[in-house]
């Protein structure tokens, strides 16, 4: 029996003048998972906050269980049933689990003492029926984030949730955690409670959802059950025109050794890595979380240090130096866009401007504003920047696609010799995505050594001339394009320290 | 939702840093018309001088509350400064008060100082990796009490008339040392806002790490606003003592409070990043207006303090919140 629980109609929703949600409609089932996808700046996120109670729509209505729904704040739609997950869980790193899953009403003994055996008992209750056993007493940072988010799960169970939203959860997780939490959603669904599921990862909504919903431009294109439908008709309505290749790959001609990394070693990081890069080849590297690719690329970039071994650019050591690896023409995006590669609060030009400094500079050490303004321009108009005025817009206001663009831009404006890039289509909507694919074959095209560390096989697979794979903090594997399977590249990324 | 709350924030930081400029000249007119003794010449130029040695400190400090520090040795900068310059230049028993250029070297000394007490200071922060809280505390209790030590709680009275020009003397009928705290504010104004070292400085202060792995020398960059700090300090210094005409080792003791008042009133936010000399120069205007107005309404020191005291606890709130808002 499909019964619906929760239906949108005709959501519209404006912020000032920009027009974000244009007549939304949705359903969903009880006890079913509905998958719903679409680019960076469709209106996912916000028809998302509509439901969760954080902003309220300009028109439409809500039916929660054949009743209106209207929440006046976040709380109010807890207390309706819908519980949020947000990508950046709302949890207190240095407080302990249990205290962590009763935030919301710490329960007491007598109105004014916390009655912490209790939430001991309870806490270990919630966290056994989604079959975590962990020590409620210790702080919640010192778990891992599937771990977190089992708990941010049990939180929203302690409360009566009848709607779960998900949004991009699996961003941080492990392949192993990420099966927990199928299976979590799977055992949640039987027991009735019916799931939302936001996430860029299509093989993972098309293993867990039963309908999708793809949302593009504020306006819902289509919502069909999965058996309905695959990848590339999805691509297509998210996208709104063919992507014929995913993963674009040009053929090249390899150059001279550009980028040589010899018995690099970080203790407890990783072991005596040694590789090559080739003007004009992209490397893949490729691992599971924890086998220190990070910490490679960091290292060889001066942003961490190593113990022993040596990095030099044709023939030259470099000094581990962000500065000594920039004058060389070594490039590097992080994996960490908030935190490490993007001022938030500054605007898009201060943000493009700030690695090439020297390049934008006039009389008497000031900043020559019109150069400033053409070199950004360039930039924004090469990697394809969505902007209203980069002078005034800050980086924070712009999406996840963009603000990696923003990162990758910068570093593009000296052309780099060599360039390192840690996970860079994380988070990063579809369009976007191929966009960034083609530049990076026009960096190769133009003879920069080019490193794609990722998470996504099927990327690397997909555009890279040679894969690295790391274990456990070494280098188990090294694979030509054409001989590349799923099956060997997963063997060496598991294979013993 | 998120568009919404940023375009909140910026009309209230805008609308911050305009309350500033409006409540100094509402409180300017409300002077002027009721408070007495407020509309005269002598009242407007000693507003001026207070003024003047208030701006060319809190311009220092700016540089360090923009990246998120703070540096609270100026008051020995200051002190010290006043009693070795003294000690040089004085004309009764100086070091060089036979020589008529004493006070040149007694200038060149005081800024030295400033610049040397600005090292230590960057040295602690950047290379010990002490908290500007600590380290300039610490800096500040030796170098305030190296000050009383060398004069034995003395002032040393003397100085030349030269030198003493710098805190007395008007041309136009405006004190010198207003043109000297001009050319400062304009010339770190330029620096902030218009070189490649300000962009530097605003993005240490907002995310140090993002600065570092786009090239930045961060380090270099924190131990030159201590600097520049110590630097202001040191010109202030000479300029307040030129004004009172005399070393004293106690000069700035009180002088704190109302350096960082001026930067955070003027908009500059504790948690690094943003803030402008124009601001801190905004509040430093109101901060030196408003005790020349409370004053001469008959308040005493204190209670005047303690009205000071609660708008910067309003402003600092402020400023939290603004920073949760993101």
């Amino acid at each position: 029996m499909d019964e619906t629980i929760l239906e949108l109609h005709g959501i519209r929703k404006s912020f000032a003048s920009v027009r974000v949600l244009e007549g939304v409609d949705l359903t969903l089932k009880r006890g079913k998972v509905l998958g719903v996808v679409g680019e960076n700046g469709a209106g996912k996120s916000t028809l998302m906050n509509i439901l969760g109670g954080i902003i309220k729509r300009d028109s439409g209505e809500m039916l929660l269980e054949g009743a209106v729904y209207e929440p006046k704040n976040p709380n109010d739609a807890k207390k309706k049933g819908i519980s949020f997950i947000h990508q950046e869980l709302s949890l207190f790193g240095n407080l302990s689990v249990k205290e962590n899953l009763f935030i919301d009403g710490l329960p007491t003994k007598g109105g004014v003492l916390v009655n912490y055996p209790y939430m001991s008992k309870r806490a270990k209750e919630a966290l056994a029926l989604l079959g975590v056993r962990v020590n409620v007493d210790k702080p919640i940072d010192s778990y891992s984030m599937g771990i977190r988010q089992m708990v941010e799960i049990a939180k929203s169970l302690l409360r009566d949730t009848r709607v779960l939203i998900f949004d991009e959860p699996t961003t941080s997780l492990s392949q192993v955690e990420k099966e927990d939490l199928f299976k979590v959603i799977g055992d949640l669904t039987e027991k009735g409670v019916s799931i939302i599921y936001i996430s860029h990862v299509l093989e993972d909504v098309f293993a867990l959802c039963e309908d999708i919903c793809v949302i593009r431009d504020g306006k819902v294109i289509g919502q069909k059950p999965t058996s309905r439908l695959d990848k590339d008709a999805v691509v297509k309505m998210m996208v709104g025109r063919e992507i014929t290749d995913l993963y674009p790959y040009i053929q090249k001609n390899p150059g001279k050794d550009m980028l040589k990394i010899e018995d690099l070693t970080s203790q407890g990081k990783f072991e005596d890595v040694s590789f090559d890069l080739r003007q004009g080849e992209i490397v893949g590297m490729f691992g599971l979380v924890g086998a220190g690719r990070s910490e490679v690329a960091r290292a060889i970039f001066g942003v961490d240090p190593y113990d022993s071994g040596s990095v030099s650019i044709e023939g030259e050591a470099i000094a581990p130096t962000p500065q000594a690896c920039i004058a060389k023409g070594v490039a590097f995006v992080t994996e960490n866009r908030k935190e490490e590669g993007v001022l938030l609060t500054k605007s898009i030009q201060e943000n493009l401007t700030l690695v090439d400094l020297d390049g934008i500079r006039g009389k008497f050490a000031s900043i020559n504003k019109a150069k400033e303004r053409s070199a950004c321009k360039r930039i924004i108009d090469l990697v394809k920047i969505k902007t209203y005025d980069p002078a005034k817009q800050e980086a924070r206001q712009l999406s996840g696609g963009n603000q990696q663009k923003v990162v990758i831009g910068k570093w593009l404006m000296k052309a780099p010799r060599v360039f390192i890039m840690d996970e860079p289509t994380r988070g990063v909507d579809v369009g976007a995505k191929f966009e960034i694919y083609n530049y990076i074959n026009d960096l190769a095209a133009q003879n920069t050594a080019v490193l794609i560390i990722s998470s996504e096989m099927e990327e690397l697979m997909g555009i890279c001339d040679r894969i690295l794979v790391l274990s456990k903090g070494r280098l188990t594997g090294e694979m030509k394009r054409g001989d590349y399977t799923q099956q060997a590249i997963m063997e060496y990324a598991v294979m013993g320290g | 939702m998120r568009d919404i709350k940023t375009q909140n924030n910026r009309a209230t930081a805008f609308l911050l840093r305009n309350i500033t400029l409006l409540i100094l000249l509402a409180l300017a007119v409300y002077s002027i018309l009721f408070v007495p003794n407020f509309a005269s010449l002598s009242n407007a130029q000693s507003i001026a001088s207070q003024a003047s040695y208030l701006i060319l400190v809190a311009i220092g400090m700016t540089f360090v509350i923009l990246n998120g520090g703070i540096d609270f040795s100026v008051v020995a900068v200051i002190n010290l400064g006043s009693v070795v310059g003294a000690m040089i230049m004085s004309e009764k028993d100086g070091l060089l008060s036979h020589s008529g250029a004493g006070f040149l070297v007694a200038i060149l000394v005081m800024l030295l100082i400033g610049v040397a007490i600005g090292l230590l200071n960057g040295f602690s922060v950047v290379v010990l990796k002490m908290p500007s809280f600590i380290a300039t505390m610490a800096v500040n209790l030796v170098f305030s009490g190296l000050a009383v030590f060398l004069t034995k709680s003395d002032t040393i009275t003397g100085l030349p008339k030269a030198f003493r020009a710098l805190g007395n003397s008007q041309f136009l009928g405006i004190p010198v040392s207003v043109f000297i705290a001009l050319a400062a504010v304009l010339a770190t104004h330029y620096l902030l806002s218009r070189t490649v070292f300000g962009r530097r400085v605003y993005a240490v202060g907002t995310t140090p790490l993002v600065a570092r792995i786009s090239g930045t020398n961060v380090k270099s960059v924190i131990l030159r606003l201590f600097v520049l700090s110590g630097f202001f300090a040191a010109l202030s210094g000479i300029v307040l003592t030129a004004w009172i005409g005399a070393g004293k080792p106690t000069v700035a003791d009180d002088m704190t409070m109302d350096i960082v008042s001026a930067v955070v009133i003027g908009g500059t936010s504790t948690f690094g990043g943003s803030g402008t000399i124009t601001g801190t120069v905004v509040g430093a205007l109101l901060i030196t207006v408003m005790s020349s107005s409370l004053s001469l309404m008959g308040l005493n020191w204190y209670t005047i303090s303690t009205i000071k005291g609660f708008i910067l606890l309003a402003v600092a709130l402020i400023d939290a919140a603004k920073r949760i808002a993101k």
